[in-house]
């Protein structure tokens, strides 16, 4: 049976069409940092601050070389990640109450769990964690050559910045980017 | 004795009454007699000996207040004063037992400091403020020091630790001070003429000390200098100025030269010399130069802005591929997804099978109209215009490549084109200047050596200058010791020679400890030397002729005859009038002979208008003429 869309979801040929407009963008994203940066057993991430932080260092490859720079006792030079283009970002971010936030999770985890690719469940805090649909669609999108370039800065984040806490990852944020995050107003969109 | 007594009951010190306020506000108050002995009476721990601390406390003790008084009266009391007389007027000293305020003593309710007090205190009795040198021989003595009232209030108050020497822990030039006040021969003793005329003489021998040390070690230099830049030794400030005079009009000279020859090279370089030109030079290589040179500049220019023109088409290609990827990747995203129906109602979170029925264009959850997903091929409508844009840019910074070696190429003609005619240029001029180079860098080296002879002279006049202060205070120090030497000895204008003063009251001691010969005391007569001021007994000095308990009759005999002081002396003795005992009763000494002088005193203190406070546990020798008795009415608890 052929996939029928909204006619409203795909912009006029007039105007261009950014991928930040699709939640399918998003949740595949998603989806990839839970397979590659989540605990086990599941994988699963626990808590929305951690959640949203891993997925600020995805889209921003540039803020994701200054943390590896910044903390050398963690991450040892030949394996700290180096970005292509400092200034590239995946998917824009704002500053919110407890750092870089993207208005729309809640609706991009909706798009997963209707899929039922993921479940949420609140434990102490928020989990969500892969089910076995999303286990397997994520492994394909970890093989698919146009997916390469997020599954290096996920695998960059193992061991460090996916070990830490929401907490840590906000204080962490917080320090090494004041003006771009910590001192900007909220709302507004992070730059590089 | 033959000498007849005087009563001097308005000079000195009398002590009319102590007061010490407890903390309860209660007051305990004692009056003392004047012309008599005044016993403090009671038993143990009765505050006896802490009433004449009190006394001396009131006196300037510089000691803490727990040192002074000790720890129980001082929690005890909030403040003690003593009204005295001093040369007959009377004053009240008080002294407040809380922090912050037991370094003042309150004259007639003045706040004074301790250490101000010695000054007032001796001022008021008329005693001379003397500062005596520190040490036994004025000639050796380092520095003066203080002859304070306390001091001297150690040889008329003799507390329990001063019953076996003049005073506690006395240092000898300070009890040779303290004597020669009390029998009035200070003032000629401690003419400091002597220590004045020594230390004048210890500053020449130092000042002569540095001169030679200067002598020898600024000779050294200025040789060593003079010989290394090759100028005339120089002994004085004015060889110093003649040796530059000439030096500096040699320097004027070489500069004039240097500055002519320079002024024929320019006049050669731009063509306006007298002098024929160097055979081929060529004139206008200057301006093909700076045609050649503003040319580069051009294309220098051309190759920066052409390098940065493709840096940014470089930047914008990679931004348009970041761009092309992050499409790839939504087209990737929405097959993957395509395949993966929403099964779970977001709304109600049931359960929903995709093949629900429901109209073929209509969604099978919601029933809003559909049409068929064309997302993959708008996507690939937009990479398709992205790569179109890349190919653009492909193109123009190959475009820009080109042209960027071309200018680098033209940037590397001209540096080349420029390097040769500079070397062109050079080598015109180095055959115009050779004639001069020789004669210049003579005239060069000439200026460094003159200049570096220059440079030496302020140093060597610094180093004789130190010579000549090093004279002056040799002449100062010098004139100094000629002026102290010239200066006419202090006359001694005292009635009494101080011989005479040691042989009265030698003679007083005598006169009493006569009356104890049989009694404990010793055969040998006491003699006083008035050079060193040291106390015989017989022919052997009094600390190693007595034994502990003829120590005691000597001291009560030394304070016995103070009392006479007034009497037998002048105005010149430091008299005190007044003395205070701590328990006589030392050493095992009998008590009836403790009795019996304790009599004599109180007979003294009344023919000499003189005032004796003593403390004692025992029974008091009754003569109420003479003697008076003040019971202490508490006895505290031990320590």
């Amino acid at each position: 049976m052929p996939h029928k869309i909204g006619s409203s979801v795909v912009p006029p040929l007039y105007r261009a069409w950014d991928p930040d407009d699709s939640p399918d963008f998003h949740a595949a994203r998603l989806l990839l940092l839970i397979y590659l940066c989540g605990e086990e057993p599941g994988p699963y991430i626990e808590g929305r601050t951690k959640f949203a932080k891993l997925d600020f260092f995805v889209r921003y490859p540039g803020f994701l070389e200054r943390a590896h720079a910044a903390m050398p006792e963690a991450v040892d030079a030949e394996t700290a990640f180096l970005a292509r283009d400092p200034s590239e970002v995946e998917a824009p971010m704002i500053r919110y109450r407890y750092g870089p936030w993207d208005q729309r999770y809640r609706q991009f985890l909706a798009f997963l769990i209707s899929r039922d690719l993921v479940t949420v469940t609140s434990h102490r805090v928020e989990r969500v964690k892969l089910k076995a649909v999303g286990k397997r669609t994520a492994q394909r999108l970890a093989e698919a050559r146009q997916f390469q370039p997020l599954v290096r800065r996920c695998q960059a984040m193992q061991g460090n910045l996916a070990a830490m806490s929401g907490t840590d990852l906000k204080n962490l944020i917080y320090d090494l980017f004041p003006d771009e995050v910590g001192n900007a107003p909220f709302r507004q969109e992070i730059r590089p | 004795m033959t000498k007849s007594v005087t009563a001097h009951p308005d000079r000195g010190i009398r002590i009319d009454s102590v007061r010490l306020v407890h903390n309860t506000a209660e007051i305990d108050e004692y009056a003392f007699g004047t012309g008599m002995l005044n016993i403090l009476s009671g038993p143990r721990n009765s505050s006896k000996t802490t009433t004449l601390k009190v006394i001396d406390y009131c006196l300037g003790d510089r000691g803490g207040m727990i040192d002074a008084l000790g720890a129980a009266v001082s929690d005890e009391y909030i403040e003690v004063s003593t009204a005295i007389r001093l040369n007959g007027h009377p004053r009240i000293l008080t002294r407040l037992l809380q922090h912050g305020r037991m370094n003042k003593v309150y004259v007639d309710g003045d706040e004074m400091t301790d250490a101000d007090f010695s000054d007032w205190i001796l001022r008021e009795l008329g005693w001379p403020n003397l500062r005596i040198p520190k040490g036994l021989h004025p000639a050796t003595a380092s520095e003066l020091t203080p002859l304070s009232f306390r001091n001297l209030l150690r040889h008329f108050y003799r507390n329990e630790e001063s019953w076996t020497s003049f005073a506690n822990k006395e240092q000898e030039f300070i009890r040779r001070g303290v004597i020669s006040m009390l029998l009035g021969f200070a003032g000629s003793r401690y003419d400091t003429k002597d220590f004045a005329v020594a230390q004048a003489k210890r500053r020449l021998a130092e000042a002569q000390a540095v001169e030679r040390d200067v002598q020898d070690s600024t000779l050294q230099a200025v040789t060593a200098i003079s010989e290394r830049l090759r100028i005339p030794v120089a002994r004085t400030l004015d060889q110093v100025a003649t040796a530059r005079e000439e030096v500096t009009s040699q320097l004027d000279a070489v500069r004039q030269r240097r500055h002519e020859l320079t002024q024929e090279i320019n006049s050669l370089l731009q063509g306006t010399s007298t002098t024929a030109v160097a055979a081929g030079y060529d004139s206008s290589l200057t301006s093909v130069y700076e045609d050649i040179s503003r040319r580069l500049q051009l294309a220098v220019d051309e190759v920066v802005a052409l390098e940065q023109l493709g840096s940014e088409h470089a930047y914008s290609a990679q931004t348009v591929t970041s761009e092309v990827t992050r499409m790839e990747r939504l087209i990737a995203s929405v097959e993957i997804f395509d395949a993966l129906p929403v099964r779970l109602c977001p709304a109600c979170e049931q359960r929903v099978d995709p093949h629900r029925e429901h109209g073929e264009d209509a969604c099978y959850l919601c029933f809003q109209p559909v049409d068929d997903d064309q997302r993959r091929r708008r996507a690939q409508v937009e990479i398709r215009s992205l790569k179109s844009e890349l190919a653009d840019l492909e193109d123009v910074t190959a475009r820009t490549a080109a042209d960027l070696q071309t200018a680098r190429t033209r940037r590397v003609a001209l540096q080349d084109e420029q390097a040769r005619l500079a070397h062109r240029i050079n080598e015109q001029r180095a055959a115009q200047l050779a004639p001069f180079m020789a004669s210049l860098e003579n005239l060069a080296a000439q200026i460094a050596q003159l200049e570096q002879k220059m440079t030496a002279f302020p140093a060597i006049e610094e180093i004789l200058q130190r010579r000549a202060v090093a004279s002056q205070a040799v002449t100062a120090a010098q004139q100094a010791v000629d002026t102290l030497g010239q200066e006419p000895a202090a006359v001694a204008t005292a009635t009494l020679a101080s011989v005479e003063r040691c042989a009265l009251f030698a003679e007083r001691m005598n006169e009493f400890l006569h009356r104890y010969r049989e009694r404990g005391w010793v055969k040998g007569a006491i003699t006083i030397n008035d050079s060193d001021l040291t106390f015989y007994v017989g022919t052997r000095p009094w600390d190693q002729a007595l034994g502990a308990e003829t120590k005691v009759l000597f001291f009560l005999a030394y304070s016995y005859a103070t009392l006479f002081l007034a009497s037998d002396l002048d105005e010149e003795a430091a008299f005190p009038g007044l003395l205070l005992l701590d328990n006589p009763y030392q050493q095992g000494i009998g008590t009836t002979v403790v009795d019996d002088v304790l009599r004599d005193l109180a007979n003294a203190a009344q023919a000499t208008g003189t005032q004796v406070i003593s403390t004692q546990a025992i029974p008091v020798p009754r003569d109420p003429a003479t003697i008076g008795e003040i019971h202490m009415p508490r006895e505290y608890e031990a320590p």
